[in-house]
């Protein structure tokens, strides 16, 4: 089941992950936390953790939640 | 350019209504009983409406001043805010107004001289008072940036001259300043300015003057006598944030004279939850909206650290050129929490 699924690639890329057994509610804060990861260019790094479904919920919405966490948003150059 | 105007029937005929119309010949009138008809419709998107947004002219009924938090002080007496308008002209990102209303229409209260009436009776309240009363404006819209059309502050400045024991100030971005311009500058007026920094102004105040036209109107308004402020609220973090603030501070303060600057305050970003979430719905793709935010005490603010270093390093900077007892922060974050 999917929820607030984000049209971008990178949510794509991570798709498998909403997989993971977790309730309703939980599945909707990893939407929202992948969804962050989209908007701030942060595939690259949640890609390299390699999370898999089988992990438990709050070990992969952690790990995931521990690269938004660290993110600094980068403004163009003017 | 407004195409829609809606007019409350009961102000229809003021001459302040007829003035504002005749700016606009060639928009639709559409007569309204009420204007929470048109405002507070819940068929409305704020992101669309806010493309071409329509004056709505209404009368201001019930309280029309209200207190404001005892946190926001900067060195007066008692504090009120009151709105003469909903909604603003620029379009901020980390604005609360997307958040509260359902509608991005232009409201404007026409009935000043009532808000007048109530604003003198709120100071007479105060008449033994040590410091002065302060009304704000331009919590719910930017105090100057329609001037030319409501003629506002033209209008609360000289009413301010007959109320003594207040102080009003005037939150703006704007740069039409004409109207304050053409008058002496008063003694108990401030003109608070909200700064960022360019790299940030240009990407989460959209529609808002540039830093540097900000600063000329400062400057302009310094120069003829005006009381300033300065208002680096919210702090807008990102990489490289400080640089960013210390290259602007050092510009304010070498354009202006320090010594003539009423107050310097310092805020982060902060909202309440239910209209974090409204506006995150408006514009998901933000970063503003999803970078180093967090939840605390029902309010949606930058994390601890962020706050607590973006507050202190940027009061760094401006007690490097005002003294601290002009400058105030408007903390999250409890010291004892």
């Amino acid at each position: 089941m999917l929820l607030l699924k984000p049209q971008d690639a990178s949510f794509t890329q991570f798709e498998h992950l909403m997989e993971v057994n977790a309730t309703f509610s939980q599945r909707r804060q990893l939407s929202e936390l992948l969804h962050r990861v989209a908007v701030l260019g942060l595939s690259d790094s949640v890609g390299a953790l390699k999370l898999d479904a089988s992990m438990s919920f709050n070990a992969l919405y952690d790990a995931i939640k521990n690269v938004t966490d660290s993110a600094v948003p980068e403004l163009e150059m003017v | 350019m407004v195409d829609t105007i809606y007019v409350e029937a009961e102000i229809a005929e003021l001459d302040r209504t007829r003035e504002i119309i005749s700016r606009y010949p060639k928009a639709n009138r559409i007569y309204i009983e009420r204007y929470g008809e048109v405002f507070n419709s819940h068929a409305q998107n704020f992101r669309i409406q806010k493309r071409n947004p329509a004056l709505i002219l209404a009368a201001k009924k019930n309280k029309k001043v209200m207190p404001a938090p005892e946190q926001y002080e900067t060195g007066g007496g008692a504090q009120y805010y009151f709105s003469h308008m909903l909604n603003c002209v620029y379009d901020c990102r980390y604005c609360f107004l997307q958040g509260m209303f359902r509608s991005a229409n232009y409201l404007l209260f026409v009935n000043y001289e009532e808000f007048v009436q109530e604003i003198s009776e709120v100071a007479d309240s105060h008449n033994n008072d040590k410091k002065p009363v302060w009304f704000y404006s331009g919590y719910d819209c930017d105090s100057l940036a329609y001037e030319p059309v409501t003629g506002f502050a033209n209008h609360f400045i000289d009413a301010f001259a007959a109320i003594p024991n207040s102080v009003l100030e005037l939150r703006t971005k704007s740069t039409q300043i004409r109207s304050l311009l053409n008058k002496s500058a008063r003694d108990n007026v401030v003109v608070a300015y909200s700064l960022s920094p360019t790299r940030a102004a240009r990407e989460v105040e959209i529609g808002a003057p540039s830093f540097d036209k900000r600063l000329d109107a400062l400057l302009k308004l310094q120069q003829q006598g005006w009381r300033i402020g300065l208002r680096f609220d919210p702090i807008i973090w990102h990489k490289g944030y400080l640089a960013d603030y210390e290259g602007a501070i050092n510009k304010v303060f070498n354009v202006l004279d320090p010594d003539q600057i009423d107050s310097v305050t310092l805020g982060g970003f902060r909202l309440p939850k239910g209209f974090y979430k409204t506006m995150h719905k408006l514009y998901p793709e933000h970063w503003l909206l999803n970078a180093g935010l967090t939840e605390h005490s029902g309010m949606i603010n930058y994390r601890r650290d962020i706050e607590t270093e973006a507050l202190d390093k940027v009061a760094e900077l401006c007690a490097a050129h005002i003294q601290r007892e002009r400058l105030f922060t408007y903390p999250s974050y409890k010291q004892a929490e």
